[in-house]
C-alpha cells in the first residue's frame, strides 16, 4: 500500500500513543502533521498522524518495534 | 538564602521556577488535552504525555500508559483500594498507614465486610519479614504498605516484601518517597502505585498518579468522557484512558512537567541529616522517632518533648526561630498508634532538596535552646 501515491493517516486508541508515535516519527525525520481523525474513519481519539504513504513501510516496522498498535487508513488526494 | 520550612511532607516548598514557568505558559497557552486536534491541543497534549514519560522514568518502569494521572496520592489510593475485586475480603496493610489508606479500608469494611491485619513489625514501625512469613499469605487479596512513613520517616523494604508475598498484589503509597529516595517499580515488580506531585516532587497541588500493573484487577473509581472512543456508552478498556475520566489537571501537570524536568539535586548531605538526628537525640528532653536502620531512614523525622506538648513545641520553634513544622498525629492515628505517640502526636521536621547544612544547623541550634528551656 506504501507504494501508492497520496496520504497515509495513522489511527491510534489514545493521546498517549499518538505521541509515542509522534516522538518516534520526529525521531525518524519523517514529515507528519497532526490532524482532526476524519469522521468516516473513526471515533477514536480525537487526533491522527498523517504521513506520505511513500514514507509508511520504514515507519510502520519502526512503530510495530515499539509495539505501538495502531490502524493505517490511506487517503488519496483528491 | 535561609529555609526554615521544615514541613515538606505536609507540601514542598519552595518549587523550583520552572513550576511557575510552565504554569503560566499553561495560562497563557490555553487548550485542554486531546478531544481536537489544532496546534494548541496538540502542544498541551505533548506536555502532558512528556510528563507521564518522565514520571515514568521516575518510577523505574517502562509501563508508560499504565501510569495515570490522578488529582493527589489519596485519589489514586481510594481508585486502588476501593477499585479492587476482593474475592477473599482480606488484606494486609503496614502498621504505619496514613489516613488515605486506613479510611477507604475502614469504609469498605463497613460496606462490603473487608477484614484487614496488621503486618507484624518492629519497635519503629518497620515490618518484621520473618514474622510475616508465619502468615498464611495466600488467605489475602492485597498487601498496603506506606513506602516512607510519614511520622518518622522509616523506608519500607518493598522489594522484600513484594519477593515474599509472590503473586499477592501489592500496593505502595510513595507519597512521602517520591522524589527523596529511590522506587524501582518493575525491578521490585510492584502493581500498583500512588504518589502525590507537590511533595517531593515539588509540583503543584492537585497532582499525582497511579501506576498499575494489570490494570483488570481494578475498576475507575470515575467514569465520563475521555475524548476517546465517544461513541461508547462504556469506559475506554485501553491505559491510560480507563482511569482518566473529565479533563485532567492540566494546568498542574504543566507546573509538574516544570518539576520534574528541573531536575533539582539534594544541597545537603544525607550524612549530615543522619548527624543531626544522632545530634538531637542526645538533647535530653526530646525523643526522637526514626529508624532504627540508617540505611531505611527517609528525610524527615518527628520528636516529642517532655517539657512542650507536641503544638507547644511547634509554636515556639515558629514563634522564636521562624522554623515552620507541623505538629499532632499528620492524619496518621495508626502510625502513632503503633509508635506510641497517640493521642498526642509529635512534632515532625520533613526536609527538602532545597535545605543545606546551614539551615539543618540552624534547626539544631534552636532544639538545643530548647532543650535548655
Amino acid at each position: 500500500m506504501d507504494e501508492r501515491k497520496g496520504k497515509c493517516l495513522l489511527l491510534f486508541q489514545s493521546i498517549h500513543k499518538v505521541m509515542q508515535a509522534e516522538h518516534i516519527i520526529a525521531g525518524l525525520g519523517v514529515q507528519y502533521q497532526i490532524i482532526p481523525v476524519p469522521k468516516e474513519y473513526s471515533s477514536e481519539c480525537g487526533m491522527c498522524i498523517e504521513i506520505d504513504c511513500s514514507d509508511s513501510n520504514n515507519l510502520l516496522a519502526e512503530l510495530q518495534l515499539d509495539r505501538l498498535s495502531f490502524n493505517i487508513v490511506i487517503k488519496v488526494d483528491s | 538564602m535561609a529555609n526554615y520550612y521544615f514541613d515538606n511532607s505536609a507540601t514542598g516548598h519552595p518549587k523550583p521556577p520552572d513550576v511557575a514557568q510552565y504554569i503560566n505558559e499553561y495560562l497563557k497557552l490555553g487548550g485542554t488535552y486531546g478531544r481536537s486536534a489544532y496546534d494548541r491541543v496538540i502542544n498541551v497534549s505533548r506536555i502532558v504525555e512528556h510528563t507521564r514519560t518522565l514520571l515514568a522514568r521516575l518510577l523505574g518502569t517502562s509501563l508508560t500508559e499504565n501510569i495515570v494521572f490522578t488529582y493527589n496520592a489519596t485519589h489514586a489510593l481510594n481508585n486502588a483500594i476501593k477499585g479492587f475485586s476482593y474475592r477473599k475480603k482480606r488484606v494486609l496493610i503496614s502498621p504505619l498507614e496514613h489516613n488515605a489508606v486506613t479510611r477507604p479500608v475502614l469504609h469498605l469494611q463497613n460496606t462490603i465486610g473487608l477484614e484487614f491485619d496488621i503486618m507484624p513489625y518492629n519497635p519503629d514501625g518497620s515490618i518484621n519479614l520473618e514474622g510475616l512469613r508465619l502468615f498464611d499469605l495466600k488467605s489475602y487479596d492485597l498487601c498496603i504498605v506506606n513506602h516512607v512513613s510519614n511520622v518518622n520517616g522509616v523506608v519500607q523494604p518493598i522489594a522484600e516484601l513484594k519477593a515474599l508475598l509472590g503473586d499477592i498484589p501489592l500496593l505502595v503509597d510513595a507519597s512521602q518517597s517520591a522524589g527523596h529516595i529511590p522506587i524501582e517499580v518493575d525491578t521490585w515488580n510492584i502493581d500498583m502505585l500512588a504518589l502525590t506531585g507537590h511533595k517531593g516532587l515539588m509540583g503543584p497541588t492537585g497532582t499525582g498518579c497511579l501506576f498499575v500493573r494489570s490494570p483488570e484487577i481494578i475498576i475507575p473509581l470515575i467514569h465520563g468522557g475521555t475524548g476517546s472512543r465517544s461513541d461508547s456508552f462504556l469506559m475506554p478498556d485501553f491505559l491510560p484512558d480507563r482511569f482518566e475520566a473529565g479533563t485532567p489537571n492540566v494546568l498542574g501537570i504543566f507546573g509538574l512537567y516544570g518539576a520534574l524536568s528541573a531536575n533539582v539535586t539534594n544541597c545537603y548531605e544525607h550524612e549530615h541529616f543522619m548527624d543531626l538526628l544522632d545530634r538531637v537525640e542526645r538533647l535530653k528532653s526530646f525523643k526522637v522517632f526514626r529508624s532504627l536502620d540508617v540505611n531505611h531512614q527517609a528525610s524527615l523525622f518527628s520528636i516529642t518533648s517532655n517539657k512542650y506538648s507536641p503544638s507547644e513545641l511547634s509554636e515556639q520553634l515558629f514563634k522564636r526561630y521562624s522554623i515552620e513544622t507541623r505538629s499532632g498525629l499528620h492524619c496518621a492515628p495508626l502510625a502513632h498508634q503503633t509508635l506510641k505517640t497517640f493521642p498526642m502526636g509529635t512534632v515532625r521536621f520533613s526536609l527538602s532538596k532545597y535545605h543545606n547544612s546551614t539551615d539543618l544547623n540552624y534547626l539544631y541550634s534552636a532544639l538545643k535552646e530548647l532543650n535548655h528551656g
